[in-house]
């Protein structure tokens, strides 16, 4: 048991513990749909934390890899009824493909020159989206996009299924993070010159990252498609993309735990902002923009390392603070003796 | 099969009109250590990017074992044999000591996104060799009780040093360095000339950029001097010290080479 | 022909307004090598603030001045209190960072004036010209010489006056400038004060062509960044020939291809301009360090 323990971390542990029984804590339709939003975004902000965080490349197009993965897996399976699993498979090597023509063109891009053609990226897919009537329904979007009823057809099955999902993709990442290609992707991110004297192809590095992390989103767009049962490419726009910034910006982006807390947070907020919207009815505008925007301003300007890497900053400190206290006084003890 | 490991031919860089290296040449043999000195701005860092395939040179030529370098990727370098370090650190300071020397492994490590995602069996042989071996290099050059330390903490004497074991772990045929000894006192610079013969003793060839006269004149095996862009002497170090081009490119800047262990600002 | 004129003049006010917009971006990246993503929101509250003064029946040229002004200070403000505060900026973080500036903004001005279109009244009559076979609105013309008027004043304050040549030190060197007695702080708060100036009169006189909301700067601002970058970061000539340029090809793409797609096809040449020349069709004016 304790080897367990120590294998997998019990960071780890509390994370399977808290995913298994969230259901039964709040046992309500409405916090599980809740819990599978969050996990859906969850496995794109993972990925771009790989890309961001570690590879240092940015990306303001994300929701378009969601979004190409989403209508993929369900034009595939109502348009040409092919089964879901074919389509899910397909929603994440579909935009895989899209991620590696768009790095492989854009590779030698840097610092706002690739903010850039990822933002442009993000807008041509959600244009594209909308205007492709014939296959993607356009504006108005598909419907009747089949369930996924591999373990049952309930709203728990559903929840279950994709926290496996994350769990993956978090283990993946993890272990990708403590590896030679997570280290490959940190060394290009402050170095570049450095890595390649180190032997790092860096736009090979780059090209992974990418295509890794429009992977992720793209599975995760699959399974989003089939959740929801009907589709429209407004979701898939610029404001997704931020709202997926901000979630790993947040919870830190060099830390790939920080992507997945701070998609919890930013989440939670958003649902207690619809809830407070019910009873404040004076409110017009768009709050959760002003909260976000809030949110990233604050966290660039007196944060800029997230969350978890400056709570876990505080915890050695405390940490250290506590061995040196206890060093000093056995020394005190030492010389009294 | 000749002994000659390095052979550079006639070089030349320009920099948008400015001429920073011309008609270079020399060589370096298996498991010696040569430096290259000459006055600021005489163009030595040029020609270790070169070298090292950081920037093409203009013209002429660079063969490493034999092989024409002048199509080979700068990311190729390492896996051929070739290493470096460089004159203002470039360190990954949000990794740790140990990690950083780990990237050092790259070019001798092939597992990739899959394999290390989901940590096949390759991919975990790797990494444990990896880290073997990051800590037997870390060992060498002092450095194992600071393994787990962030990089970015650590004082600059230490960076160094790093750098080195970054350089080194992948075992290169050449390794070139940048300055080893800029920012080192005196204690701590003759520390680095040892571990340099240390290197060369294992059979890596080193070329050296060094102000440090102390370190040049100790560890060199031959010197090869700059000036202005051009090879103006070579030879050992007590052919250098006689030289009379050699005390006239460094006179007027500062009065070097009178005594043997003056450094060169 | 008169069809392909028709479409050239409309391209031409749209490519104007996104020059202008380019030139704020590069104003502000030349002093401080910041990109304000939060350009756009400048245009959208110029506009703004004019329609609610303009319901205040405050006069027409008076409002005019005093939106001008207030969404000056705020640009001053804004680089004062939130953008130096930023102590080792990279790219990464200042994009995101005026990225969270303007989703502040947008929502804050979906509290103040709702998620409403409103109209502003042209200057002049909304009689449209005619000439030539084409037809364009009065206030088009305004538009027009609204973005002439900026651009000579930009070019008389950056090459003819000692403001101007202050400015280009902390460009060309922001140490060396501030060894010559030169403030970066203030030389990057008046860039910002000159940006969102510019951004303002660019807001309030395309008001009228269309209608003006809260959420009008997003596109306009990711308009101006393409033509920013297009030109080559750093480069306003290269920017205001991007700017038009990409009106052009918008009103061009609109007319003869699909309305729909027009933003897709400028987006797609910006692609693959940066695809051919990563810095721009001509060239970032700063090059950056070797690195070693």
């Amino acid at each position: 048991m304790r080897s367990i323990v120590k294998k997998l971390g019990i960071g780890f542990i509390f994370y399977l513990l808290l995913v298994i029984i969230f259901p039964f804590l709040l046992s309500n339709e409405y916090y599980l749909s809740v819990g599978i939003v969050i996990g859906l975004h969850a496995i794109v902000t993972v990925g771009l934390c790989l890309l961001m965080g570690l590879a240092g490349q940015i990306s303001i197009g994300q929701a378009a890899f969601w979004g190409i993965g989403a209508y993929t897996s369900a034009v595939l399976s109502t348009k040409y009824g092919l089964p879901p699993a074919i389509g899910l498979l397909a929603s994440a090597i579909i935009p895989g493909i899209f991620a590696f023509l768009l790095a492989r063109a854009i590779a030698g891009l840097q610092g706002y020159y690739l903010a850039m053609a990822t933002l442009a990226f993000g807008y041509i897919v959600q244009i594209g989206l909308t205007e492709w009537e014939s296959v993607t329904g356009g504006a108005n979007g598909m419907i009747s996009i089949p369930k996924l009823q591999y373990f049952g057809d309930s709203e728990l099955s559903m929840y279950y299924l994709i926290w496996a999902v994350v769990t993956c993709v978090l283990i993946f990442s993890l272990n990708i993070l403590k590896s030679r290609v997570g280290r490959a992707f940190r060394a290009i991110h402050k170095s570049e010159i450095a890595a390649t004297t180190m032997g790092i192809d860096v736009r090979q590095a780059k090209l992974g990252a990418f295509v890794l992390s429009g992977m992720f989103a793209g599975i995760s767009g699959g399974l989003y498609a089939h959740y929801m049962g009907i589709l429209d490419p407004q979701p898939f726009g610029l404001h997704e993309s931020i709202k997926f910034i901000t979630m790993v910006v947040v919870g830190g982006m060099t830390s790939i735990w920080g992507a997945l807390v701070g998609t919890v947070l930013i989440d939670s907020i958003n649902e207690m902002l619809i809830l407070l919207s019910e009873y404040i009815p004076g409110l017009q505008g768009d709050v959760d923009t002003i909260v976000f925007g809030a949110i990233l301003v604050f966290i660039i300007m007196f944060m800029p390392e997230g969350l978890v890497p400056r709570c876990r900053a505080f915890y050695e400190k405390v940490k250290a603070k506590k061995r040196k206290a206890a060093g000093s006084q056995q020394a005190e003890r030492k010389t009294v003796a | 099969m000749t002994n000659v490991l390095l052979d550079v031919k006639a070089i030349s860089k320009n920099f948008g009109g400015v001429q920073a290296v011309s008609l270079v040449d020399f060589d370096v043999r298996k498991g010696e250590i040569v430096a290259l000195i000459g006055p600021n701005g005489a163009g030595k860092s040029t020609v270790l990017n070169m070298i090292s395939g950081v920037v093409p040179p203009t013209q002429g030529e660079i063969y490493f074992e034999e092989r024409l370098m002048a199509n080979v990727p700068g990311s190729q370098y390492a896996g051929l044999g070739i290493t470096r370090t460089f004159q203002n650190l470039q360190t990954f300071d949000d990794m740790t000591v140990l990690e950083n020397v780990m990237v050092g492994c790259h070019s001798r490590t092939q597992s990739g996104l899959l394999a290390c995602g989901l940590k096949l069996g390759q991919a975990r042989r790797e990494e444990v060799d990896m880290h073997h071996r990051a800590l037997q290099w870390l060992e060498i050059v002092g450095l194992s009780s600071v393994a787990n330390t962030l990089a970015g903490n650590l004082p600059y004497g230490m960076l160094r040093l790093m750098e080195i074991a970054r350089a080194m772990v992948s075992e290169p045929k050449l390794l070139l360095l940048d300055e080893p000894a800029a920012g080192l006192n005196h204690t701590e610079t003759a520390d680095m000339t040892n571990m340099l013969k240390r290197i060369r003793a294992n059979g890596t060839a080193i070329l050296l950029v060094e102000h440090d006269m102390d370190m040049v004149m100790n560890a060199a095996d031959r010197i090869v001097v700059l000036d202005q862009g051009e090879k103006i002497a070579e030879g050992t170090p007590a052919q250098i010290q006689e030289s009379p081009e050699v005390i006239a490119a460094y006179l007027g800047t500062e009065e070097v080479m009178q005594t043997r262990g003056e450094s060169v600002g | 022909m008169a069809e392909l004129l028709q479409y050239v003049a409309n391209g031409f006010v749209g490519g104007g307004i996104y020059a202008i917009i380019a030139v704020g971006f590069v104003t502000i990246y030349n002093v401080s090598k910041v990109i304000n993503l939060a350009q756009g929101e400048f245009l959208m509250l110029g506009g703004m603030i004019m329609v609610s003064l303009i319901g205040l029946h405050v006069p027409y040229g008076l409002a005019f001045l005093l939106a001008v002004t207030a969404v000056t200070i705020f640009g001053i403000l804004l680089q004062k209190y939130v953008i130096s505060y930023v102590k080792r900026a990279t790219p990464l973080s200042l994009i995101i960072l005026t990225i969270g500036v303007s989703i502040l903004i947008r929502g804050f001005a979906s509290l103040i004036w709702g998620k409403d279109a409103f109209a502003l009244e042209p200057i002049t009559s909304h009689e449209p010209i005619s000439f030539g076979g084409i037809t364009i609105a009065q206030q088009s013309v305004w538009v027009i010489a609204a973005v002439l008027v900026i651009l000579l004043f930009l070019w008389y304050l950056m090459d003819k006056t000692m403001v101007g040549r202050k400015i280009k030190a902390c460009s060309v060197n922001t140490k060396a400038a501030r060894l010559m007695g030169i403030s970066p702080g203030k030389m990057a708060g008046l860039a910002f004060a000159i940006s969102a100036a510019s951004g303002a009169v660019a807001g309030i006189v395309i008001a009228p062509l269309s209608v003006t909301s809260y959420d009008v700067g997003v596109l306009l601002g990711v308009k101006g960044f393409s033509a920013a970058i297009l030109g080559g970061l750093g480069n306003p000539i290269g920017a205001v020939i991007a700017g038009f340029l990409l009106g052009l090809l918008e009103s061009l793409g609109a007319g003869y291809i699909s309305s729909g797609l027009k933003d897709a096809i400028a987006f797609i040449v910006l692609i693959a301009f940066l695809v051919i020349k990563p810095t721009g069709i001509f060239g970032e004016r700063s090059v950056g360090k070797g690195g070693l």
